[in-house]
């Protein structure tokens, strides 16, 4: 008897441990519904040069899960905030070659390569797993706006001049936008960091 | 009988009698805390919230020889920016700081004196006349 509710005590024990935590991550972006098949948005493709002035886009970033966000690197308000917090997850997943951090420059016209170059070399970043990326100023506008559906607009009237959204948007390994979290708020970077950890595992 | 309570109420008024703060301390003070809420919003992003940055990027406000140096030049730095190197405590900063001129004198003023006052910097209140004077002269 006692060798009987050992085993079972075990074994539940067992598959209790087992069990690992469910996420609902879904699809962002404008759905489309083809013959009731509901078809998940697909981020428009996009090619840059990045830190080292090699060229970096949709094309390195295929068949992997990436988070995005678009800043500049003389933004004196929400962009060293947001690094800053990107780099708990930076620190977490750097080594797997299946994610990528991607920060793209709104001021392509003072961020040339070097300087996106020192900005992550002052931040302590192995660019290997996080490119700073740039294009020109349409590109960049265009794509943030229309592609990932965030905000921007250039305004005088504000410290640094462009004002931006400042969310993170996770693109899963078919290119499709999953969710978008707000850089500035740690408590939504660590649900994405748990929502990566899932998608990874 | 009356000479005892005369000598308590003497005892009394002598001890109740409080230094006074110096109106001046009590303007400082005020100031101090106002800039306190703008380094927040505007400077700990990049200059860390101690004064030390977290990124070796940008510059340490904290015992730093280039503010003690150049109190006169900091409300432009603040209200234009900074472009071009610096060296502060024998490291060079080249990364370019974008002003901030939406900010006022009086706000610039208060920012100054949080900063020259805080984690151990010594560097004296600065006033907002001092200031006014200071902005009009920067070189853009």
């Amino acid at each position: 008897m006692l060798r009987i509710s050992f085993v079972l005590i075990s074994s539940l024990i067992l598959l209790a441990s087992c069990h690992q935590e469910q996420r609902e991550i879904g699809f962002n972006g404008p759905i489309e519904v083809v013959n009731q098949d509901t078809i998940p948005y697909v981020v428009p493709e996009f090619s840059f040069h990045n830190q080292d002035s090699v060229i970096f886009g949709s094309k390195e970033l295929a068949g992997k899960f990436y988070a995005i966000n678009f800043f500049f690197a003389t933004c004196p308000l929400q962009c060293p905030m947001i690094t800053n917090n990107l780099t708990a997850i930076h620190e977490e997943f750097k080594g797997n070659d299946q994610f990528q951090l991607v920060s793209v420059t709104l001021d392509p016209d003072y961020d040339n390569c070097k300087r996106l170059k020192e900005y992550a070399e002052g931040y302590g970043i192995e660019t290997a797993y996080w490119s700073f990326l740039k294009g020109t100023e349409k590109q960049t506008f265009d794509l943030m706006q229309k592609g990932f559906y965030q905000a921007v607009v250039k305004d005088e009237n504000i410290p640094g001049g462009i004002d931006h959204s400042a969310r993170v948007i996770l693109v899963d390994q078919k290119g499709r936008l999953r969710k978008w979290y707000n850089g500035l708020k740690p408590k939504e970077l660590e649900e994405m960091r748990k929502d990566v950890k899932y998608l990874l595992r | 009988m009356i000479k005892i309570c005369l000598s308590l109420f003497v005892l009394i008024s002598v001890l109740s009698c409080q230094p006074t703060e110096a109106a001046s301390d009590l303007k400082n003070k005020a100031t101090y805390s106002l800039g306190l809420k703008l380094y927040q919003a505007r400077c700990a992003a990049c200059h860390g919230d101690q004064g030390e940055p977290r990124a070796k990027l940008y510059p340490p406000l904290k015992n730093s020889d280039y503010l003690k140096n150049n109190q006169s030049s900091i409300p432009c730095i603040i209200k234009h920016g900074l472009e071009g190197e610096i060296i502060v405590n024998g490291q060079s900063y080249n990364a370019k700081m974008v002003g901030h001129s939406d900010l006022s004198a009086l706000e610039i003023s208060q920012l100054i004196n949080y900063i020259n006052n805080s984690w151990g910097n010594d560097y004296g209140f600065t006033s907002l006349e001092k200031v006014k004077t200071q902005l009009e002269n920067c070189q853009k």
